[in-house]
């Protein structure tokens, strides 16, 4: 292991130098990783542009024997499609990925499979926030099930209609507004209060007992913990995805109750009990910090350990991953500058990975942000060709208490840069008469249209 | 389906059936919604009053402090949230009660008020059920607390199982929800995972008067299944 040097600094190893070469977070800060001035931060994404990809390969940043994730990524990587890249730079592949090298779909298939995750941090410590936006939108990344979620000049939206008590009828008073304002193409999707499988039974019936009868084109989740998640599946419930919060450690994983054999096991079980025809059955969420959170970051900076939640995440071809970025607090990001950051960069990492990447743009009460900065975070991700986003009422999630984007969000971004629904989504609210060539009609936004 | 939908709409504390100005909200339910986000930030940074100090104090309970000296960094730094100040083990231990089955944990952590709402009507019913369970520890308040403190304060103790009664991050609907975690022979090696969690323990949540029932039935059952983690079905 050599060390590296730029403009008069030395960094020990590959890891120190991700970390350093961070944009600053309050998490970083709080890990001891960061770097101690802005000329070190400098120095340090100098000299992490002039490192090999073929570098990355043979210097993990958490070594196999400790972490199960490392060696899937090393054992799955496709040497064949690396080969050719693996003498460019950091720098030079951040030039090509802008100048629009990777424009063809074969070219951006072949990219995805060569790049480890730690090669789409790297990128995007040399990236400004631009850079971020301009990268990700000229590598879409789609997936479909019931809907085509990810297509250029689409934006989709999960309706999450949470309820502190679980409430049938709450959740399904929330669900029909949201459809109402044209909202809920990604997913119909709740947070379970209460983990119990019967809650997630009941949950599960009432999405259905909305979704059903007026034939809305979407799927439907209720994120209890994964094992939760499989006896609600074995016992028959009326359920399309499988939900699981990821982390880029072996040891974060396991805080979460979770590991690569469960995420098959519950893969091959949730493929066959699905109502769903298509394979794409999972959805993620990830969010920077959460290894940290969990004591589990193994010396590594919180951007780094985002990505390698992608790369577990595109291991089970998801419909739909998205960061709950915002949402850990500010011992991670702390204000609205490192939460609009993180998303860039978090949405690029996933698109470059070829991972279908919507974003909770959120922020909680104890963080330096508020509904501008959310609306601001939100507009810039749309323009980024971001895949989906939340659908809070009014973006006030009354049982996980954060702030998220709304139905009227979801409209005014659409409007704003002239996004549509998913297609199949769009046909329904022009049947349904709550959209018309791409806008919503005057009697869009009122649950009793569904009467 | 209207009367249908009014139904729906009163079953629920979300923003709904408001209207629209365009794409966007209108003018009341807008501000409406900045003036709560208002009152969640004034409750972060709100402190115990000295009233519920002294009806801590009469329910015996020890106060102790969490090693993060002030708000500012408690916010930053929730490691000093998970430790306890210098010398605050050595004093739960003094107080400990031997072969207790539970000890009892309230923190401020991100809601003061949380506490200070719920507490009083939780109470009654959590108490008179661990005691069923056996001898309790003397009762812990934490200033300035996060989660995994009550594990630091168990292994003080000595307690079979940690409860642990946490203000939660305020939201706009409330910013009074407590969470309750409970956690069975915490110790170094404890993580996350080994936790229950009964959480929205607030007036439109799950009801404080029915939380402590709630409560004592998850910790009988984590008792019986001899583990707190994941795989313990509730």
């Amino acid at each position: 292991m050599t060390t590296l040097r730029a403009s008069g600094f030395t960094f020990r190893d590959l890891r120190e130098l991700l970390a350093k070469a961070n944009e600053p977070k309050s998490g970083d800060q709080l890990a001891g990783i960061a770097a101690a001035s802005a000329q070190e931060r400098v120095a340090a994404k100098r000299a992490l542009a002039d490192v090999t990809l073929a570098r990355f390969t043979l210097e993990p940043v958490i070594a196999p024997e400790r972490d199960e994730l490392t060696r899937a990524f090393l054992a799955e990587q496709d040497a064949a499609a690396f080969a050719p890249l693996a003498q460019l730079s950091v720098g030079e592949l951040r030039e090509k990925l802008l100048a629009g090298d990777f424009a063809s779909e074969g070219a951006r298939t072949q990219l995805r499979r060569a790049l480890l995750p730690e090669h789409a941090a790297a990128l995007a410590k040399l990236c400004s926030n631009l850079d971020l936006a301009l990268a990700a939108k000229r590598l879409p990344a789609v997936a479909s099930a019931r809907t085509t979620l990810g297509l250029t000049g689409r934006l989709a939206s999960r309706i999450q209609p949470n309820h502190p008590a679980d409430s049938a009828d709450g959740i399904r008073a929330a669900i029909l507004e949201g459809l109402a304002y044209g909202s809920g193409d990604a997913v119909i999707g709740v947070n379970p209060a209460d983990d119990r499988v019967e809650v997630v039974e009941r949950i599960a019936r009432a999405i259905d007992g909305v979704m059903t009868p007026l034939a809305a084109p979407t799927q439907s989740c209720v994120l209890a913990h994964v094992t939760t998640q499989m006896r609600a599946f074995e016992r028959g419930a009326p359920l399309d995805l499988v939900f699981q919060s990821v982390a880029g450690t072996e040891k974060a994983n396991r805080t979460f109750g979770i590991d690569l054999a469960l995420l098959d096991e519950a893969t091959a079980l949730v493929r066959e009990k699905s109502r769903l025809a298509s394979p794409h059955v999972w959805y993620f969420e990830t969010g920077q910090g959460s290894e940290l959170s969990s004591d589990a970051h193994e010396g590594v900076d919180q951007l780094t350990l985002e990505a390698r939640c992608y790369w577990v995440a595109r291991r089970y071809a998801p419909l739909l991953v998205n960061t709950v970025v915002g949402f850990i607090g500010p011992e991670y990001l702390f204000d609205a500058r490192e939460i609009m950051r993180a998303a860039l960069e978090d949405h690029f990492m996933g698109k470059l990975l070829g991972v279908p990447m919507g974003a909770d743009v959120c922020y909680t009460n104890h963080a330096e942000a508020d509904q501008n900065d959310l609306e601001s975070t939100a507009l810039l991700l749309a323009s980024a060709g971001c895949n989906y986003f939340m659908g809070v009422p009014l973006g006030d999630d009354c049982m996980l208490h954060y702030q998220s984007t709304s139905y009227h969000d979801i409209a005014a971004l659409r409007e704003l840069l002239g996004l549509r629904p998913a297609p199949e989504f769009e046909a329904w609210l022009e049947a349904r008469g709550l959209m018309r060539e791409g806008k919503l009609t005057a009697r869009a936004g009122d649950a009793r249209v569904f009467a | 389906m209207s009367d249908e939908l009014a139904r729906l709409l009163r079953s629920t504390p979300a923003r709904l059936d408001l209207g629209r100005a365009g794409e966007r909200p209108r003018s009341a339910s807008a501000l409406d919604f900045r003036a709560d986000h208002a009152r969640a930030r004034d409750a972060v940074h709100g402190k115990w009053s000295d009233a519920f100090r002294a009806e801590l104090a009469a329910r015996d309970f020890l106060f102790v402090r969490s090693a993060a000296p002030d708000q500012p960094t408690y916010l930053r730094r929730p490691d000093l949230g998970r430790a306890l100040a210098d010398g605050e083990a050595a004093r739960i231990a003094d107080a400990r009660i031997p072969g207790a089955i539970a000890q009892v944990v309230v923190s401020d952590g991100l809601s003061a008020r949380a506490a200070e709402a719920q507490l009083a009507r939780v109470w009654p019913t959590l108490v008179r059920g661990l005691t069923r369970l056996g001898p309790l520890a003397r009762p812990v308040a934490v200033t300035h607390g996060r989660v995994a403190i009550a594990d630091r304060i168990c292994e003080a103790s000595s307690a079979r199982l940690a409860v642990h009664l946490i203000g939660e991050r305020p939201g706009l609907a409330t910013a009074e929800s407590l969470g309750c975690y409970v956690t069975l022979a915490p110790n170094a090696a404890t993580s996350d995972a080994d936790r229950k969690c009964i959480s929205n323990i607030h007036a439109r949540g799950l009801a404080p008067d029915e939380a402590g029932a709630a409560i004592v039935e998850v910790c009988e059952k984590i008792l019986r299944a001899g583990s707190s983690g994941t795989k313990v079905e509730l």
